[in-house]
């Protein structure tokens, strides 16, 4: 499994990255926004995008879309993990079609529960 | 802010300055350095005393009384609230990130003293190093999110300063046309980001926590 992490600070996907590690997860790219990101994404190649909301360029939210309006990578996991947690922003992820949403500060525990859920739900519906 | 009178007077001081010390007149270069350093002092005040003038002579508008009110009871207030969040998780995280190094460090010694230990003992005591230093590494999230708050803050302050220069100019220009007020990003709607949570800012349409997102998200069908 391929996954894809974007975010603007480097602690941050260093330790996403490391947590995936642990989890089993080695396969694993890195982008510092949207604009980055999106180019890769349509490269293909990606099981599984993890992204920050807030950041300079394309935001989390922005590259989302993107992603559900591009035919090729329409299906592809998205989770957000973000320090926004306003009620009307969850919401407009949700709309969005996001398909986890993480909280910062969050804890490993989180993420792996997170993961498990969203690809639980792909291997029920597909 | 420098008038031509300091100026003159500070090329003869700076002048006879350098007279002095080719002379080696030590005396009367040090004499002229304590001048100088008077006549600084002097014209900073004057600088000051200028800015104050123009603030007492500032008309008494209801935009700029709304906009320096927004400034003394909204931002400023909000600014010091960021700061001591920063400051306290900072803390936080440091004080995190020592307790696991030293369970570390602990678990390292008993490897190293226990060199006859049972293979078993040593699978799980490497598992306890995995684990501290995967605590260690993820407490040092604290630098994304007071690195959020942190730029958040820069932008409000710059918004005030350049409001503030906006102001003096108004002064010096007169009737030159003023913004509503500092402009910076707690105004603007609710969708944009707005960056980690700040426990003593109120702020009702934040959620508190993980919990929260999804108690919300599954009351959307998630």
């Amino acid at each position: 499994m391929k996954i894809l992490i974007v975010d603007d600070f480097s602690t941050m996907r260093r330790i996403i990255k490391n947590l995936l590690k642990e989890l089993g997860f080695s396969n694993v790219s890195e982008a510092d926004d949207g604009n980055t990101a999106l180019p890769m994404l349509k490269g293909g190649g990606f099981d599984f995008l993890i992204t920050d909301w807030n950041m300079p360029g394309m935001q989390g939210i922005d590259l989302l879309r993107n992603v559900r309006a591009d035919p090729g990578i329409a299906t592809l996991p998205v989770l957000l993990v973000t320090a926004e947690a306003k009620k009307d922003q969850i919401v407009e992820a949700a709309q969005a079609g996001v398909n986890g949403y993480i909280v910062k500060p969050f804890n490993a525990a989180t993420l792996k529960e997170k993961i498990d859920k969203i690809f639980e739900r792909i291997q029920a519906t597909g | 802010m420098m008038d031509d009178m300091d100026q003159q007077h500070y090329l003869a001081l700076a002048r006879s300055l350098v007279n002095d010390l080719e002379r080696g007149r030590h005396d009367d270069a040090e004499r002229t350095l304590e001048e100088i350093s008077c006549l600084r002092k002097s014209a900073s005040y004057a600088a000051l005393d200028r800015l104050i003038a123009l603030m007492d002579e500032a008309p008494s508008s209801d935009t700029l009384d709304a906009a320096l009110g927004e400034i003394l009871t909204q931002e400023i207030p909000e600014i010091i609230e960021r700061l001591n969040y920063v400051d306290g998780m900072i803390n936080d995280s440091a004080s995190k990130t020592l307790n696991h190094v030293e369970r570390c460090l602990e678990a390292c010694e008993r490897v190293t003293a226990d060199v006859d230990v049972e293979l078993k003992e040593l699978k799980d005591q490497t598992q306890d190093l995995r684990h501290g230093l995967n605590e260690i590494l993820i407490a040092q999230s604290f630098q994304d999110l007071s690195g959020q708050v942190l730029n958040r803050v820069i932008d409000m302050v710059g918004g005030i300063e350049r409001y503030m220069v906006q102001l003096m100019n108004h002064k010096a220009h007169d009737g030159e046309k003023l913004d509503q007020g500092p402009k910076t990003r707690s105004g603007e709607e609710n969708a944009d980001p707005y960056g980690p949570r700040i426990p003593g800012l109120d702020n009702p349409e934040m959620l508190k926590d993980q919990e929260e997102v999804d108690d919300l998200l599954s009351s959307m069908g998630f």
